[in-house]
C-alpha cells in the first residue's frame, strides 16, 4: 500500500506539487497525467526518493521512502530520458544492477533481451534513445520491484516496442503482484492498463478515480430540447463544456449521474443520448475546464 | 549492505584508480629525481670533496613542493571526474533513486579519492626513507671526515623525514577534503574547482595588494603565511658556524628546514578533520533538486559575493594604479582608489548574479553556517605565526692537529707576470683561479713568452722551459703534459697553435708526524696533497695529480686534450690506521689512445693504490685481479666490479651522470676486510 500524504514541493517560488494525496493499493497499475509541467515528474520523484518533500509524508508500506535504503532496494524508477553511466557498457549496468539490487536476477533480464535485442557489448552512449529506454526498463523489471515508477517509459518507443513494452509491464504485474506507477502523455495507452488514475492540474489534483469511474462520471451527452434550453446552463456547475449544432446540444460533464438527467429533463427533453469518451478525451476536456475555471476566478 | 556497496565502489574507483596510476607516476618520478640528485652529488662529491650535509633539506625537502603542485593538480583532475556523474542531472537522478544514502555515497567517494593519493604516497614516503638511508650511507666517508659529522646525523635524522613525510600528507588530505567540500557547496563541477583553487590564492593576492597600494611597510609580516597551501612547504633555513683555531677557516653549515612543523601537522590535521565533519553534514542535506542552484546555501552565497567584490577591487586598483593611470597622471593613488571602488562595485553585481544563478528567491531557511567555519579552517592551515629559529644545535669547534694551510698565494708571481708587455706582438693573457691556480696563455711564442716561462720556472723551481719545448714539438694538435716541482703543479697544453700553462699550489702541509709518515709511504712524485678534512674520529688526505686538480676546477682546460687524471682520497681513523682509499679516475676519450692510456693507469696513477693497499696490509699484496677489473670496467665491458684480495675488500663503479664536459668518473674503493 502506497499512501502519499498531502505532499508539497516547491523549487524556489515555484510550487510544483501542492497538497496532493494520492492512495495506491498493491498489484496495481495507477497512471498519473497532466499537462506537461502539471508536477507529474516531481510527484514520481519524490515517490522514488529522489525529491524530499517539503510537507506531507510518503510511505511505503508504512515506512517513508527518502534516504531509505530499505525501501528504496524496493524501488525502480524509469526516467523519461537517460540516466545510466554513459561510459558503462550493457554488460556493466547489468553487474551494477546486480550488486546494488540482490533481487536482481540477470536470467530475467535475458528474458526480456529475447524481445528487445540490445548488444550486451554496447556502451550505454551509443545505444539511441529508445535503446536506452528498453535498457532501463529491462534493468528496473529484472531487480523485482514491488514498486515501479515509470515517468513516461514509452518516449523515444516505436509503435511495436511501445506495445511490447507495456505488454510487459501487465505480464509482471500479473506474474509478480508488483504495483506500477506511470505517467504518460499517450493516455490511449494508460487507459488499456491502468486500474486508475490522477489528473494533476498546475501542483493539484483535478480527478482522481478508477478508469471506469472516470470515464462515467465524465460523458459527453447530446441533447435536443423541446423548446429553448435554459439561459444559465452554461454555467451549471455540472457542465465542463457546451456547444451546439443547430438544436443538437453537446454537453460535457464531469458530473454524469441519474440526477444530472432528471435536472435536464425537467428543461423538456426530445431527446438525450451519452456519448462515451476515452482518457484523453476525458483529459482534455478536464483540463480545459480546469483553465476556464482559473480564467473565472481571475 | 556490504555486497551492495561494493557497486558504488566500483563505480568509484575508476577515477580513483586512473588518478592513482597519475599520482603514482608524479611520487616515482620525484623519487626518481631525488635518486639523480644524490648520484650528482656523488659525483661532486668525489671530484671536489664536497658532500652535500643537508639530505633531508637540499634534496627531499626542494623537491616537495614541485611534488605537492602537480599532485594538487591531480587532486582538481580527480575531484572533477568523482563529480562528474553526480553533477549530470539525469544520471545525478539515477544515482539518487538507487538504494544508497547521501552519506554512503559520499564516503565511499572519499574513501576512494584518499586512496587513489594515499597508496602512490606510501610508496613516496618508503622510497624517500630509503633514499635518505642510500644518501646517509653514500656520503658517510665524507661526514667522517667533518668536524661537525653529530650534527650532520643531526640535521638528518630519519625523525626529520617522518615528521616531513606526516606534514606532506596531511596537506594532501586537507587540500582533496576542502576540494572535495567545495563540490558540496557549489552545484557547478568545474565552477566549484576554480572557485576553490582561487580561494587558496586569495589571501595572498589581497595582503600583497593592499601592501603595496597603501605603501605598507611589510616589516615582520611574511606574504608567504598566504601561499595556502603550498606555505606548509615552504622551508626555511639556518646557518651553523663551527669555528676554527684559525678564524678564517671557520665552516658553515647550512640547512632547510620547515620551522614549527608540529604546529604545521597539527593544523593540517585540524583542517582535515574539520573539512570532513563539513563534508558529512554537507553531504547529507544535499538535495538533486537544489542542483539548479550554483550556491544553495545563502550565507555561502554571500560569502562568495563578498570575498569577489573583495579581490575585484583590488585587482582593478592594482590594474589602474600600477598599469594604466602611471601613463596618463602624476598623482595616481586617488584615482587608484576610485578604481577599487568601482572595481569593487562591478565585482559585486557580478557576483550577484553569478551567485543567484538558479535561485529564484528561494524562501528563507535556516542558515547553514558552515563556509564561515570552512574558511577559518584554510586560514588557519598556513597562518601560524612562525618566525622562530630552530637552535636545537650548539656550534662544535674542531682542532686542526693534522695541518696547516699555507696562505702564501700565487698573488706575488701574478704581479711579477703582469710587469711584461702585453700588446699584439707578444699576445698572451693570465687568469686566475682563487689563490692556489693562475693560468698562463701564450697565443704565439715570442721573446716575452720565454721570459715569463723563465719567471716561472724561478718561482716554482723546475725545468719548465724544456715542458713548453717538449710540448711544441709535438705533432699532435692537442696534448697535454703535467709535472710536479716541489709545492708546485703544473699543467702544459699544447691547443694548436697555444701553449696553456697552469700553475697549481699545494697549500696543505701536514704537521702531524704519524699521518707525514703515511702520506710518505703512499704518495708518489706525480701527486700532489690537494685537500685534508678532519673529524673528531676521522680523517681525509686527497691526494690527485695536477691534471685532476685543474679539470676538477675546469679553468682554463679544456677536455679535448686529456685522457686521464686521477685522484685519492685516503681515509683513517683517530689511531692512525688507514681504514679506506678511495682512487677516482677521470676519463675522457675512453675510445681513443685506450691501451696507452691503461698503460699510463698502471704505471703513473695506480702506484698510491698499491701503495696504500700494501700499507693497510702492512706487506705487498698483488693486486692483478682487481687492475683486471679496472680495466673492464675503463673499456666499458662493465659498469662495476667488486672483490676481494686476502684482507682487503674492493669495489669499481662508473659514474657517468654527467659524461662530458667533465668526463666520466671511475671510482675504485679499497677497504680493509673487518
Amino acid at each position: 500500500m502506497i499512501e502519499i500524504n498531502h505532499i508539497t514541493k516547491s523549487f524556489g517560488e515555484i510550487m510544483a506539487v501542492d497538497d496532493i494525496s494520492i492512495s495506491i493499493s498493491k498489484g496495481t497499475i495507477y497512471g498519473i497525467i497532466g499537462e506537461n509541467g502539471a508536477g507529474k515528474s516531481t510527484v514520481l520523484q519524490c515517490l522514488a526518493g529522489i525529491y524530499d518533500i517539503d510537507k506531507g509524508s510518503i510511505l511505503i508500506e508504512g515506512e517513508p521512502v527518502y534516504e531509505n535504503n530499505k525501501v528504496k532496494s524496493q524501488i525502480g524508477y524509469v526516467a523519461d530520458r537517460n540516466q545510466f553511466f554513459k561510459g558503462y557498457t550493457v554488460k556493466q549496468m547489468i553487474d551494477f544492477f546486480k550488486l546494488t539490487y540482490p533481487s536482481f536476477q540477470e536470467e530475467k533480464f535475458n528474458q526480456y533481451n529475447e524481445t528487445f535485442k540490445l548488444n550486451l557489448k554496447s556502451k550505454v552512449k551509443n545505444l539511441s534513445k529508445g535503446m536506452q529506454m528498453r535498457l532501463s526498463m529491462m534493468l528496473s523489471m529484472a531487480s523485482s520491484p514491488k514498486l515501479l515508477v515509470l515517468d513516461e517509459p514509452t518516449s523515444g518507443l516505436d509503435a511495436i516496442a511501445k506495445r511490447q513494452m507495456l505488454d510487459l509491464i501487465i505480464n509482471e504485474v500479473s506474474l509478480t503482484g508488483m504495483t506500477v506507477v506511470i505517467s504518460s502523455h499517450h493516455l490511449i495507452e494508460l487507459e488499456k492498463i491502468c486500474d486508475a488514475v490522477t489528473i494533476i492540474h498546475e501542483g493539484k489534483v483535478a480527478y482522481q478515480a478508477s478508469i471506469d469511474d472516470l470515464k462515467s462520471q465524465v460523458k459527453k451527452l447530446q441533447v435536443v430540447f423541446e423548446e429553448t434550453p435554459p439561459e444559465d446552463l452554461e454555467k451549471w456547475p455540472e457542465i465542463l463544456q457546451l456547444d451546439h449544432i443547430g438544436s443538437v446540444y453537446y454537453i460535457v460533464t464531469d458530473q454524469y449521474s441519474a440526477y444530472f438527467e432528471k435536472k435536464l429533463k425537467e428543461y423538456g427533453i426530445k431527446l438525450l443520448e451519452p456519448i462515451g469518451l476515452d482518457l484523453e478525451e476525458v483529459f482534455i476536456y478536464t483540463g480545459q475546464s480546469q483553465k476556464r475555471e482559473r480564467g473565472r476566478s481571475k | 549492505m556490504m555486497e551492495r556497496i561494493k557497486a558504488l565502489v566500483k563505480v568509484e574507483l575508476k577515477p580513483a584508480i586512473l588518478m592513482s596510476i597519475y599520482f603514482l607516476v608524479i611520487h616515482i618520478g620525484g623519487l626518481l629525481f631525488a635518486g639523480i640528485s644524490i648520484n650528482k652529488a656523488f659525483e661532486n662529491y668525489l671530484r671536489y670533496d664536497y658532500a652535500p650535509h643537508d639530505i633531508n633539506g637540499d634534496i627531499i625537502l626542494s623537491l616537495m613542493p614541485a611534488v605537492l603542485m602537480l599532485v594538487f593538480l591531480g587532486m582538481l583532475i580527480l575531484v572533477y571526474f568523482q563529480f562528474k556523474y553526480d553533477k549530470s542531472v539525469e544520471i545525478g537522478r539515477f544515482l539518487k533513486a538507487l538504494p544508497y544514502t547521501n552519506i554512503q555515497r559520499c564516503l565511499v567517494k572519499i574513501t576512494a579519492g584518499i586512496l587513489s593519493f594515499s597508496v602512490p604516497f606510501i610508496v613516496f614516503a618508503i622510497g624517500l626513507m630509503a633514499l635518505r638511508s642510500y644518501a646517509i650511507n653514500l656520503f658517510r666517508d665524507a661526514y667522517k671526515v667533518l668536524p661537525y659529522e653529530e650534527v650532520i646525523y643531526i640535521i638528518n635524522h630519519s625523525e626529520h623525514l617522518l615528521q616531513l613525510i606526516v606534514l606532506s600528507y596531511l596537506v594532501y588530505c586537507a587540500v582533496y577534503l576542502f576540494l572535495f567540500m567545495m563540490q558540496y557547496l557549489m552545484n557547478n563541477n568545474i565552477g566549484s574547482l576554480v572557485t576553490g583553487v582561487l580561494i587558496l590564492g586569495s589571501p595572498l593576492f589581497v595582503a600583497l595588494s593592499a601592501f603595496e597600494i597603501y605603501s605598507l611597510t611589510y616589516g615582520e609580516f611574511n606574504a608567504e603565511i598566504l601561499l595556502l597551501p603550498v606555505y606548509g612547504m615552504v622551508s626555511d633555513w639556518n646557518q651553523l658556524m663551527f669555528e676554527s683555531q684559525i678564524p678564517a677557516q671557520a665552516q658553515y653549515l647550512n640547512y632547510s628546514y620547515i620551522a614549527l612543523i608540529e604546529y604545521k601537522i597539527f593544523i593540517a590535521a585540524l583542517a582535515s578533520g574539520l573539512f570532513s565533519i563539513i563534508i558529512c553534514l554537507a553531504s547529507k542535506r544535499n538535495k538533486i533538486e537544489d542542483a539548479d542552484m550554483l550556491i544553495p546555501n545563502r550565507t555561502n552565497r554571500w560569502i562568495f559575493i563578498m570575498g569577489v567584490t573583495l579581490c575585484s577591487g583590488f585587482l582593478l586598483a592594482d590594474i589602474g594604479q600600477f598599469l594604466i593611470l602611471p601613463l596618463i597622471m602624476n598623482n595616481v593613488f586617488a584615482m587608484g582608489q576610485v578604481m577599487l571602488v568601482a572595481g569593487a562595485a562591478v565585482g559585486f553585481f557580478i557576483a550577484k548574479k553569478i551567485a543567484s544563478i538558479g535561485v529564484s528567491h528561494k524562501k528563507n531557511k535556516r542558515l547553514r553556517k558552515i563556509l564561515p567555519l570552512m574558511l577559518l579552517g584554510i586560514f588557519m592551515t598556513g597562518c601560524s605565526d612562525i618566525k622562530e629559529e630552530a637552535k636545537t644545535y650548539k656550534p662544535v669547534s674542531y682542532d686542526n692537529a693534522y695541518y696547516v694551510k699555507d696562505n702564501i698565494s700565487l698573488e706575488p708571481l701574478r704581479k711579477e707576470i703582469e710587469k711584461f708587455d702585453r700588446s699584439k706582438e707578444n699576445d698572451w693573457g693570465i687568469n686566475e683561479y682563487g689563490d692556489t691556480q693562475l693560468t698562463i696563455t701564450f697565443y704565439k711564442q715570442s721573446k716575452i713568452s720565454r721570459a715569463i716561462i723563465k719567471t716561472i720556472e724561478e718561482y716554482v723551481v723546475g725545468e719548465l722551459e724544456e715542458v713548453v719545448e717538449e710540448m711544441s714539438a709535438k705533432k699532435e694538435e692537442v696534448a697535454s703534459e703535467e709535472r710536479l716541482f716541489g709545492d708546485y703543479g703544473i699543467v702544459c697544453t699544447k691547443d694548436h697553435s697555444n701553449i696553456i700553462i697552469k700553475i697549481i699550489k699545494n697549500d696543505i702541509q701536514i704537521t702531524d708526524p704519524s699521518t707525514q709518515e703515511a702520506v710518505a709511504q703512499i704518495i708518489t712524485p706525480d701527486f700532489m696533497i690537494t685537500n685534508f678534512q678532519a673529524g673528531a674520529q676521522h680523517h681525509m688526505i686527497k691526494l690527485a695529480t695536477p691534471m685532476a686538480v685543474g679539470y676538477q676546477s675546469r679553468n682554463y682546460m679544456s677536455a679535448n686534450n686529456l685522457a686521464i687524471a686521477s685522484s685519492y682520497q685516503i681515509f683513517r681513523d683517530k689511531s692512525g690506521k688507514i681504514t679506506k682509499v678511495r682512487w677516482i679516475i677521470n676519463t675522457f676519450d675512453r675510445e681513443n689512445n685506450q691501451e696507452e692510456n691503461i698503460k699510463e693507469l698502471v704505471a703513473k696513477h695506480l702506484i698510491p693504490l698499491q701503495n696504500a693497499i700494501d700499507y693497510i696490509g702492512t706487506q705487498e699484496t698483488p693486486i692483478e685481479a682487481m687492475i683486471a677489473d679496472v680495466k673492464k670496467v675503463y673499456v666499458n665491458h662493465q659498469i662495476k666490479a667488486s672483490g676481494k684480495i686476502n684482507a682487503i675488500n674492493y669495489r669499481i663503479q662508473r659514474h657517468s651522470s654527467r659524461n662530458d664536459y667533465f668526463g666520466e668518473l671511475i671510482e675504485v674503493v679499497v677497504e680493509a676486510n673487518e
